[in-house]
């Protein structure tokens, strides 16, 4: 049992003193289709139009598509629409009540205990559990993180506590931040937006030898009844996702938490894509061959709910 | 010690370090006997005086100075493994440095070789099989054969590129480089494996020439493997890279620059192939493929040969902020519209966390044993070889696996704290790190610096038996070296180069002596033992002939601007070096003696005018004969000679491989004249002159090598529109400055023979106007007069021609501009002009006419450069006022 969303997430990009003559782009707009969420419909229109245009799947599995608008504009608008079902999954069992050490990657020697024939693609966790472009891991994260993961800790505990720290102790402030902002500006500022937060909790998690992903995405702008509006909502919103490996009994789990608002991910969160960090996933990024002088963007997002199908 | 026993009574060591237990000796064996093919060398050199061997350093100094070679190291070399010859992001450290080459080369055995060619061939198809896996179905990740965290720590892992959408053959490996080094035993090891963009094929090549010249029997009489084989299956293979339907494929050679580390070596190899040298603002990506942005239209690429590495390569994908790449370019690799090799991410083979897994995978991917072995390398990223490289820390080189995080670390010599450091990095993030050993390297016998002591691993104690009774400059001693192999995809295998690169090691391994430098290298010789290895020994080396291709162009706009400023600058050098020569003579005559307003104080004045190197003599009073010296040779002051052939020499290097290599000899010698000016400090101008007659002489054959050797393309259309610019503008000025000044009737005549003397026109002059000097004759001859080459109108006519000439000048603003000055040139009357010029109403009127053309001639010079030279808009990201997600 669901939500059905639409969803309509519009970028607009505008330029002025001068027309750009060339875009060329590359977007991550199209929700995955998961376990727990279907994509029923979805549309991406690009204006002006490209003259050229490629999706294809990437290494993480995110729909992924390049574009060239050779059109000279002043205004480039990326719209996408989207109808999707969403549910909630709930961790397994055991993660709750067993040590957080049992769930950290091995290193090295390990390496083949890791790869399980009931966990095929375990070996692609440790993609995730390495400092990445824009995730650092300093020392400042790991002494932040073992705060929560003292020993023996159960991992669905100290998992819980961590978010609830970092939505305590961190401050939500609109604009605080930009995108290049590092983890290590953050952990001193302590404030800053739903990417950051979701950075520096995937960063305590890696210091901790647990491999955890950024995650992108959109948030329900519609409260469920009784339970008071979200903050990250009318934008892309972002979470983490930590690994939980597989054991003989089950597969390996992603589970994700959403820092921002203080708790796993439900059926209102609706997943984009999924990466090492922000710029493996980035909602749209693009080079323009341009003499203007002045440039801005504005991002638009609306998920309306959708009677169940 | 072994050395004397052959050549008694000789100075120089040909082998041997310290005896027993020493290093492996390429020359001599253990048993003192010379090995094979090193027995006409060992004869010649034992020959050779001091005087001689000095002699043939020089040769080959001044070789490769005509040759215009370089090297411009960008950082520290790595301490012990060489190989830091790749990479194309640094910031230069110094200016090119001029390449070393040790004449003596390193001499391997055909039989011996024969079994090193097998292993490189055999690793060559180890490194594509998993470089082909990585990208592709990543089976050797999920079977653990190679530890995952290996690779996804690497940065040379370029996740865009994985894909199984992608042909296999996209990720084919199509040249290697290997770096090798030869143990006690006698066998070779791999030190470090290239294949992000193989440096040093060129170099190689370089050498090879160099070599056969200042060695022409030895070379001759060597039964020697030729190196030009290996460059033609390049070629081919270059050829046979481009996307299947393509019928005549366009090849691309991508620099990172002209200013870049190894630039040499690209645009030698880029003209030895006859391919275009391109940096990445010269391609643009249209309709899903790539496009040569050349004047008049643009062309398709299909294969790019890349020497930029390849995170660089798509500022869209990959390295954001990259201004070496193609936006645009990773997609058009997914589309298989072009070919880039080394394919984008062949550098995670570098990764030398990848040695300890090698011997396994060619068991399990080729069925084979491993035939050459790597250096004993642990990776830290397993528990048990992380505490075998923590317990022998002492013993080991300690590398990070990414380059970029610097070099080689030697454990022994880490100061306490800095060891403490290492340690804590290597617990906190053991998968970035390998230990290797310490290879005790094979010597060869190399010239080295008479005044060096012969210090190095184990030649302490060996005092004297490499010096002679005087100290020569130069001497031959046992040196260790490094041998950098290459390999070429052939069909569905790898060919080595039968030669390589082998580096000379410095003898010194202290942290200290680590300063920005490079190694001395040598040429290989791979003889043969059953005679002369193939027929084509009569074709000289490095000559290919490319029948039915036309020549690599690429007159892109960078390309275009470049050589219109080596026309111009070559121009401006020649004028004022004219000048400086005149005044200088009249100077002479009147032994110095400046008198205010004087002929010689106006022509001195005109110097600083035409060089605009204020305040000079306009507003100072320097002495004549050291102001005209710095005229020439100071290239810190704005305007002198020295400062226009540096910028001539900077603009050559930007464009060397449209350039005859005739141009690099005569800027090399250039540079011997300024150079032999420069040490003569207590010149009264002889030296200045005899000098500056030198330097003039050079201008002219550089006139008459891009006269005589320069195919007519645009490229060259707008050199010689830039000499027409230039001789233009510094005629008028030259003008100006001297036909404007108000002096006495004889000072006037003076300066106009000067003049006239300055702009190569006096004998015409003479032989044309009867009866002395006259300011209307002057104008006539050096303004209007277009049949004269050194007239302000047949400079304007010049230009005109090679405009016209250019594709798509049919509108040309410039064109338009030159035609009118064209017109009005022609319809003005000397004498309606300044027929009258002795007057002060005339000459204000001359010099406004001036003025008005200078600035005529300077707006066509910018109509030139915006209709011809603009380079491309670089692009900027989507949204470059920055901004948030949220």
């Amino acid at each position: 049992m669901g939500r059905r969303y639409r969803i309509t997430h519009v970028t607009t990009y505008s330029y002025t003193g001068g027309d750009v003559t060339g875009s060329l782009g590359t977007f991550h707009l199209r929700p995955r289709n998961l376990p727990w969420q279907q994509v029923t419909e979805h549309n991406v229109t690009v204006s002006p139009q490209a003259a050229q245009r490629a999706t294809r799947v990437d290494l993480y599995g995110n729909s992924c598509t390049n574009f060239h608008v050779v059109e000279p504009h002043a205004e480039l608008v990326i719209t996408a629409v989207t109808d999707c079902e969403v549910s909630t999954v709930e961790p397994p069992p055991d993660a709750m009540i067993r040590p957080w050490e049992e769930f950290r990657l091995r290193r090295g020697d390990d390496v083949e205990v890791e790869a399980r024939p009931d966990d095929d693609h375990g070996w692609e966790a440790y993609d995730f559990l390495l400092a990445s472009p824009r995730i650092s891991l300093p020392a400042e994260a790991h002494t932040y993180a073992a705060t929560s993961f003292t020993p023996g800790r159960p991992a669905g505990e100290a998992l819980i506590d961590l978010l609830h720290r970092i939505h305590d102790e961190f401050e939500y402030e609109s604009g605080s931040t930009t995108v290049t902002t590092s983890v290590e500006e953050v952990l001193t500022a302590r404030h800053g937006v739903c990417q950051d937060f979701a950075q520096v909790m995937i960063s305590c998690l890696r210091t901790q030898g647990m491999a955890a992903r950024y995650v992108s995405g959109y948030l329900a702008t519609v409260p469920p009844p009784g339970r008071p509006r979200l903050v990250g909502a009318d934008a892309s919103h972002a979470w983490v996702a930590v690994w939980l490996p597989g054991t003989t009994d089950r597969p390996g789990f992603w589970w994700h938490l959403d820092p921002t608002n203080d708790r796993p991910c439900d059926e209102s969160h609706a997943t984009v894509a999924w990466g090492r960090d922000y710029g493996d996933v980035a909602p749209v990024r693009g080079i323009i061959w341009t003499t203007s002088s002045k440039s801005s963007m504005k991002v638009s997002v609306d998920m309306a709910p959708l009677p169940l199908g | 010690m072994t050395d004397l026993s052959y050549h008694p009574g000789r100075s120089h060591d040909l082998g041997g370090t310290d005896g027993a237990g020493s290093s492996y000796d390429e020359c001599l064996a253990a048993d003192g006997l010379v090995r094979p093919g090193w027995e006409p060398l060992v004869d010649a050199f034992a020959e050779l005086t001091d005087r001689g061997l000095s002699r043939l350093e020089g040769d080959v100094s001044r070789l490769l100075e005509d040759d215009g070679v370089t090297y411009t190291p960008t950082r520290s070399p790595l301490l012990v493994w060489p190989g830091d010859l790749d990479g194309a992001d640094e910031q230069p450290l110094t200016d090119p440095l001029p390449w070393e080459l040790d004449p003596m080369p390193l001499v391997l055995d055909g039989r011996e070789w024969h079994q090193l060619e097998l292993g490189l061939a055999q690793r060559a198809e180890l490194l594509n099989r998993i470089l082909i896996d990585l990208y592709g179905e990543q089976r050797l990740l999920a079977d653990g054969l190679v530890p995952a965290l290996a690779v996804f720590g690497h940065e040379e892992y370029l996740r865009p590129m994985v894909g199984v959408d992608l042909a296999p053959s996209a990720h084919q490996l199509f040249m290697t480089g290997t770096d090798l080094g030869r143990g006690r035993d006698g066998e070779w090891q791999v030190l470090s494996d290239r294949t992000q963009a193989p440096s040093g094929a060129g170099y190689a090549m370089q050498n090879r020439r160099v070599v056969s010249r200042v060695l022409p029997e030895l070379y001759h009489q060597a039964n020697l493997f030729r190196l030009t084989p290996f460059f033609h299956t390049m070629r081919m293979g270059l050829v046979d890279a481009a996307p299947s339907q393509v019928e005549d494929p366009r090849v691309v050679v991508l620099s990172p620059g002209a200013h870049s580390e190894t630039a040499f070596d690209q645009a030698f190899l880029a003209s030895l192939l006859g391919f275009p040298l391109v940096e990445g603002n010269d391609l643009i990506v249209r309709d899903g493929r790539v496009w040569l942005q050349s004047v008049g239209r643009d062309e398709p690429v299909d294969v790019i040969l890349r020497r930029v590495d390849a995170g660089f390569t798509d500022p869209l994908e990959l390295l954001q902020g990259s201004r070496l790449g193609v936006s645009g370019l990773t997609d058009c690799v997914r589309r298989g519209t072009v070919s880039v090799v080394n394919s984008l991410g062949s550098g995670v083979l570098e990764n030398p966390a990848l040695l300890p897994y090698l011997p396994e995978l060619c068991t399990e991917l080729l069925g084979e044993e491993l035939r050459i072995a790597s250096v004993p390398t642990l990776w830290c990223g397993t528990d048990a070889s992380r505490r075998v490289v923590l317990d022998n820390l002492d013993s080991l080189v300690i590398r990070s696996i990414n380059r970029s995080d610097g070099r080689s670390i030697i454990g022994a010599m880490l100061p306490p704290e800095q060891r403490a450091e290492l340690i804590d990095q290597i617990e906190a993030q053991p998968y970035r790190f390998v230990g290797q050993e310490l290879l005790p390297l094979s010597t060869a016998p190399s010239l080295v610096d008479g005044g060096q002591v012969d210090g190095g691993q184990g030649g302490s104690g060996q005092g004297g038996s490499g010096r002679g009774d005087d100290d020569p400059s130069v001497r031959i001693a046992p040196r260790e070296i490094v041998l950098r192999s290459f390999t070429i995809r052939q069909g569905q295998s790898y060919v080595p180069m039968l030669g390589g690169l082998a580096q000379v090691m410095p003898t010194e391994r202290d942290e200290a002596t680590v300063v920005p430098s490079q190694r001395a290298t040598k040429d290989v010789w791979v003889v043969s033992h059953t005679g002369a290895p193939d027929s084509t020994v009569h074709l000289s080396e490095g000559t290919m002939a490319h029948p039915g291709l036309k020549p690599g162009e690429a007159m892109v706009p960078r390309v275009l601007d470049d050589l219109f400023w080596f026309g111009r600058y070559a121009e401006r050098a020649e004028q004022l070096l004219r000048l400086v020569l005149a005044v200088r003579g009249v100077a002479v005559e009147q032994d110095f003696r400046v008198r205010p307003g004087g002929d010689l104080d106006t022509l001195l004045r005109a110097v600083t005018h035409l060089s605009a190197s204020y305040p000079g003599f306009v507003s100072g009073a320097p002495e004549p004969t050291a102001e005209l010296r710095a005229m020439l040779l100071d290239s810190r002051r704005r305007g002198t000679v020295a400062r226009s052939l540096g910028a001539l020499s900077y603009a050559a290097q930007g464009v060397r491989d449209q350039l005859s290599t005739d141009v690099w000899m005569v800027l090399a010698g250039i540079d011997r004249a300024i150079t032999g000016l420069r040490a003569a400090r207590l010149d009264r101008g002889n030296q200045l002159a005899d000098s500056g007659e030198r330097v003039l002489a050079s201008l002219l054959a550089l006139s008459g090598i891009t006269a005589e050797n320069m195919v007519r393309d645009s490229g060259w259309y707008l050199l010689d529109a830039g000499r027409g610019v230039e001789r233009a503008l510094q005629m008028s000025s030259l003008l100006r400055h001297t036909l404007v000044p108000h002096s006495g009737p004889e000072d006037e005549e003076h300066i106009i023979e000067a003049t006239l003397a300055a702009a190569e026109s006096i004998v015409t002059y003479r032989r044309r106007y009867a009866g002395g000097p006259r300011h209307a004759d002057v104008l006539d001859l050096l303004v209007l007069d277009a049949s004269n080459p050194r007239s302000v109108a047949f400079g304007v006519r010049r230009i005109v021609n090679a405009l016209r000439a250019v594709p798509g000048s049919a509108t040309s603003r410039a064109l338009r501009i030159a035609d009118e000055l064209i017109d009005r040139l022609a319809a003005e009357g000397t004498a309606d002009l300044f027929g009258h010029a002795t007057t002060a109403d005339s000459r204000a009127a001359l010099n406004d006419w001036l003025v008005r053309l200078h600035d005529q001639i300077e707006q066509l010079a910018q109509a030139i450069t915006e209709q011809y030279l603009q380079p491309p808009p670089v692009p900027r990201p989507i949204s470059f006022d920055a901004g948030g997600e949220h």
